[in-house]
């Protein structure tokens, strides 16, 4: 894993002394709410329905044992002992006092986090890959690439006041698990022809309320150009970037505006302007992070699996949970936060704790997070899997349900958020009950379902394979249903389905969408490929039953 | 049957910790809205927020603002919007852990 140096936790420290002193103005009387709005924002505090919310960075979704650890106290010390991990690989304390923020954020400074770059509209936590650096489908571990460019943005002076937050995401495998082209920019390592590592970049995307999907700028980008290349992209969208209206000021915007082509121009003319970063300087970073995110031990090619266990249950727990490693004796273990009691993303800090004993015990003391809101244990031994998987059993995070049905996406929804406009949380639960009762996960197959509760999307609804959106209407919770939306490279945009349904009917209308595909699927054919090949009508059919009954 | 007699409350979060508060009776911000100053018609609502641009001035609260609610049962409050009612009596979803006031734990060593 990466480690802080000294001049990381310099500046870590600077902030948070900065932020306490601006915590005393504002408690003092020297700064008043409108001139501490943006300054906590900076600092990740949010003002939600309930108390502050403290939003606290874990950059590309890297966490370490000892770190969960200190989230699980500060959530028992602080916080209601309970904390919620987002889409955007973070964590996020809903009960958090405003005088507490600068104690909270010393203790974090203690094991290297922060809240950095988790607000404002500045370039945000880089996300990547759980799998990354472990993943048998990889060209590289974009971990390297996405530390390289939290270290460029981190408080560069140039970009601190965007028109609008910035969020970029890095993959190194062929399977999309970081989603790059729902984000301002999505880069992918790749090979060109002659089997040099590059990147292709990938630019325009988010979701929102004008969901678009990324374009590629440049099919091939050498490693060297990365930075600067990033840099001619920044001032375009500093400089072009609309600052009227806040809804309008993402960097989609801009290219719709200019068109992905003029906009690949205007950066090829920029690019070569912008200050080259010393060559040396950053190939000996390069090495150090090499070096930092190595494999703990030395990757094996035999594969010595113990298929002596025998229980039934531990096998659909691996069929589900459990992906293949670049070390033949190790597996990547997916750790649901899905329990039907909390709501997606949702942990206490009992089990926080827990789970960073088996980190410890089974993972080179390292998780991930994932932006499916589940955690990841990167390392862990095939031989240890049955011992392992019955503590998680115990436990209760042994569902054997990644990028299943019940592995339901979520934002906090009206329960927490004040931009909400819709409950999320209780909609996924109704959900996760009424599939249970349906079938087996796995009989129904990979099946992604986003839930937002505004048409900020957080919950990321538009790239769902099933995206519910919840809408207010003369006050009462609607749930507008999208069917077809994928993060992966083949990103899909959902289409409505029909008229918005009553939060009451939105269980029903799901299981009617997966019925249909039940009824219509063709061999192991799954919902997005049963959806590609027959097209919206079979599904709307389906729908207007539920929503005419 | 008559129709529940709509009332206005003043709320707002409280500045040092964020909790959802309520102008009461006495003049001072409760968390209980059982103990909100109920007022009715233009004049009594626009002395309300009077009093909220005071909390606001005073460094007691943040974003002071009316909601409407119900007078339900023995006049107790029942905002009429969902989203108030969140604020007023917590999440739907599910209990937070342990009904706990971070306060209580200030033993737990960091």
């Amino acid at each position: 894993m990466y480690r802080y140096d000294v001049h990381d936790r310099a500046l870590v420290a600077g902030r948070v002394d900065e932020f306490r002193g601006q915590v005393r103005r504002r408690l003092q009387g020297e700064l008043n709410e409108d001139q501490f709005r943006p300054l906590r924002l900076m600092n990740g505090v949010y003002l939600q329905l309930h108390s502050y919310m403290l939003r606290v960075a874990i950059p590309y979704g890297v966490l370490a044992s000892h770190q969960l650890r200190l989230l699980a106290t500060i959530a028992h010390r602080y916080d209601r002992g309970l904390g919620h991990f987002t889409t955007r690989q973070n964590l996020q304390f809903n009960w958090i006092g405003l005088e507490d923020v600068p104690d909270v954020l010393g203790h974090l400074a203690r094991v290297d986090m922060h809240a950095i770059q988790t607000s404002g509209n500045c370039i945000r936590n880089i996300t990547t890959d759980p799998f990354a650096g472990v993943a048998k489908d990889e060209v590289e571990d974009p971990r390297i690439t996405a530390e390289l460019l939290r270290q460029w943005s981190t408080f560069h002076p140039e970009f601190l006041y965007l028109p609008r937050k910035f969020k970029v995401a890095v993959t190194g495998a062929r399977e999309d698990r970081a989603a790059v082209r729902w984000h301002d920019i999505g880069l992918r390592l790749v090979r060109d022809a002659a089997g040099t590592i590059g990147y292709e970049v990938i630019a325009g995307g988010g979701q929102g309320r004008t969901p678009v999907i990324g374009a590629t700028l440049r099919s091939f980008l050498p490693k060297a150009d990365l930075l600067p290349y990033i840099e001619a992209i920044m001032r375009l969208y500093n400089r072009f970037g609309r600052r009227d209206n806040k809804y309008k000021a993402r960097i989609k915007i801009l290219l719709q505006d200019v068109g992905i082509e003029a906009f690949a121009r205007m950066v090829e003319e920029e690019w070569p302007r912008v200050r080259r970063p010393d060559p040396h300087l950053i190939a000996a970073e390069t090495a150090r992070l090499v070096e930092d995110f190595a494999l703990p031990y030395r990757p094996r090619k035999d594969s010595p699996v113990d298929t002596t266990e025998r229980d039934l249950a531990f096998w659909r727990w691996v069929a589900a949970n459990v992906a293949p490693h670049q070390s033949a004796d190790r597996a990547i273990v997916t750790l649901p936060l899905k329990s039907i009691d909390q709501g997606p993303g949702d942990i206490t800090a009992e089990k926080m704790e827990t789970v960073a004993d088996l980190a410890d015990r089974y993972s080179h003391a390292e998780m991930r997070i994932s932006h499916h809101q589940n955690i990841v244990l990167p390392h862990v031994r095939w031989t240890e899997l049955p011992r392992l998987w019955e503590t998680l059993e115990r436990l209760g995070l042994a569902e054997p349900i990644a990028g299943l049905a019940p592995d339901i996406v979520a934002c906090p929804g009206m329960d927490y958020c004040a931009l909400a406009t819709a409950r999320s949380i209780g909609i996924a639960q109704d959900i996760s009950k009424r599939l249970a009762a349906l079938a087996p996960p796995e009989h129904i197959g990979a099946l992604r379902l986003n839930i937002s509760g505004c048409i900020n999307a957080c919950g990321h609804h538009h790239a769902g394979h099933i995206g519910i959106l919840g809408v207010d209407k003369r006050g009462e919770e609607f749930y507008q249903i999208t069917i077809g939306g994928s993060d992966d490279y083949d990103a899909t945009l959902g289409t409505l389905i029909g008229p918005a349904v009553p939060a009451a009917r939105v269980a029903d209308a799901i299981e009617s969408l997966v019925l249909a595909y039940l009824a219509h699927r063709q061999g192991t054919e799954r919902f997005l490929e049963t959806y590609r090949r027959l097209g919206i009508t079979p599904f709307k059919e389906a729908f207007h039953a539920v929503d005419q009954e | 049957m008559s129709s529940p007699m709509l009332s206005q409350i003043l709320t707002a979060s409280r500045l040092t910790d964020g909790r959802v508060v309520y102008f009461t009776e006495t003049g001072q911000w409760s968390e209980q809205i059982l103990e909100a100053l109920f007022v009715a018609g233009p004049e009594a609502e626009t002395t309300l927020l009077a009093q909220g641009r005071q909390g606001v001035a005073f460094r007691q609260v943040v974003d002071p603002y009316l909601i409407e609610v119900v007078r339900a049962g023995k006049d107790d409050p029942l905002p009429v919007r969902l989203r108030e009612r969140i604020r007023a009596f917590g999440p739907t979803v599910y209990p937070p852990p342990r009904a706990l006031i971070a306060k209580d734990a200030r033993h737990v060593p960091v």
